[in-house]
């Protein structure tokens, strides 16, 4: 494995999870399926379509989404949108999100914790 | 009217998914297609480039469907992996050098000389190895495919540090992996027994297939085993119902063991195991000094399992780590 494969595998690996967190947060205005993932790409979520598509059903299944037919289209789309209950955990997710970002910026500046024995470092944990 | 590209993979996607999902999916699936290729339309592109060009992005319909209906693409997944090769060496250990061992010791007694004896069933032995790993596989994938998700198991008690050293509720020690590779053990004796007496594959000196053990077990041994085996399986299934180590379970392997192995070495020392077609001669006689060994290692086995199952660390583990 070159680096640029290396590279991508853990980029991927990183990712996985965001991609649930811009969908929430991206459908807390209606969006269909085409739609988001255009969205998501522009925004720099790249995600394949055969990932998003059944990701938006499992995410309805468990309450984070609602969904409605819009018919009034030559083409009938199934509208989501992100549910009360979606929004609050995307509020969550996005400060995890931020925490990890915080945590790992701490670790890049050097915290006070840094010239102790690495054992004490990890009591400072949520 | 012929179908279309797009037909052709909305179909193989539906096919896969449950029933009552399907209108759903078709439509939204559809759907998603059709933006995809007007977008690739809008581009440039020519339609049928487009449309075979979005099906390339979308994948195999099969990994979508396995996707969209969550079923798992793997045969057996990490949770039951290292019991499945757990059991497979087990089970292959326990059956292989027996066969090997029980089917040289037929072709000696027939008179064929030691390198033809011993070299000779190694082919028959390999492929009872695969079938072996085969059954052990397919109870496996079901297993894989019908036990809940474990991340789902709100059941499953919270484990602490404290459990190690004080137990108000004893944790849970018999799982289905536990008992897994012994069901499928007793599961293939039973089988064994059955194609032994109903579809026999051994041939004896004038070329006829015939069962290797004696036909005069079948009025009454073999049955008799069949019904001991039948009632462990219920036993290890009650074992996994019950949870933990209890004395009911306990007493009742027991006793069921000492039928058993009372009932083996009975019938290995009275009675002509081998057939006769197959083998005769002072070595495989009824009571012969091959058979009492064989009665001995019986035993000592049984007193092995019967000691473990007796053992404090296999009642309570985290008290004897404890201690």
């Amino acid at each position: 494995m070159d680096e640029d494969e290396l590279l991508d595998a853990l980029r991927q690996e990183l990712r996985r999870g965001s991609v649930v967190l811009a969908s929430l947060v991206a459908l807390e205005q209606p969006g269909y399926g085409y739609g988001l993932l255009e969205a998501l790409e522009r925004a720099g979520f790249p995600v394949a379509a055969n990932t998003l598509y059944p990701l938006l059903r499992r995410l309805e299944s468990q309450g984070l989404l609602t969904s409605e037919w819009d018919t009034s289209e030559a083409r009938p789309r199934k509208f989501y949108r992100t549910s009360p209950h979606g929004i609050r955990i995307a509020r969550l997710l996005r400060s995890e999100w931020s925490a990890i970002d915080l945590a790992l910026t701490a670790l890049t500046t050097g915290m006070p914790g840094r010239s102790k024995k690495p054992k004490d470092e990890k009591e400072g944990r949520p | 009217m012929t179908a279309t590209l797009t037909d052709r993979y909305v179909i193989a996607t539906l096919r896969r998914v449950p029933e009552k999902q399907r209108p759903e999916i078709d439509k939204e699936l559809r759907a998603a297609i059709a933006d995809d290729m007007d977008a690739r339309i809008d581009q440039g592109d020519k339609p049928a480039a487009a449309e075979y060009a979005t099906l390339k992005d979308m994948g195999d319909p099969y990994r979508l469907a396995a996707s969209y209906s969550g079923h798992n693409l793997t045969l057996i997944g990490p949770d039951l992996y290292p019991v499945w090769i757990r059991s497979l060496k087990l089970v292959c250990w326990a059956s292989l050098p027996i066969v090997a061992v029980v089917l040289a010791a037929i072709d000696f007694a027939q008179g064929r000389n030691v390198w033809a004896s011993v070299f000779g069933p190694l082919g028959t032995t390999i492929s009872v190895g695969i079938y072996l790993t085969f059954a052990v596989t397919v109870v496996f994938a079901i297993a894989e495919r019908t036990q809940p998700n474990s991340a789902d198991d709100k059941r499953r008690p919270v484990w602490t540090p404290e459990s190690l050293a004080v137990e108000i509720e004893p944790p849970s020690i018999t799982k289905w992996g536990d008992v897994l590779s012994q069901i499928v053990g007793t599961a293939f004796v039973v089988a064994a027994l059955l194609i032994d007496h109903f579809a026999p594959f051994v041939k004896d000196r004038a070329g006829h297939t015939v069962s290797v053990l004696d036909p005069h077990l079948s009025t009454f041994w073999i049955p008799f085993y069949l019904v001991l085996l039948a009632l462990a399986i219920i036993l290890e299934f009650v074992k996994v119902r019950v949870g933990r180590w209890r004395v009911g379970t306990a007493v009742a392997g027991t006793l069921l063991g000492l039928v058993g192995v009372a009932a083996l070495i009975t019938s290995v020392t009275t009675t002509t195991v081998v057939n006769p077609a197959l083998a005769s001669g002072p070595l495989f006689a009824a009571g012969s000094w091959m058979w009492w060994i064989v009665a001995a290692v019986i035993g000592v086995v049984w007193l092995g399992v019967t000691i473990n199952l007796w053992r404090p660390s296999t009642r309570n583990p985290a008290r004897s780590l404890a201690d």
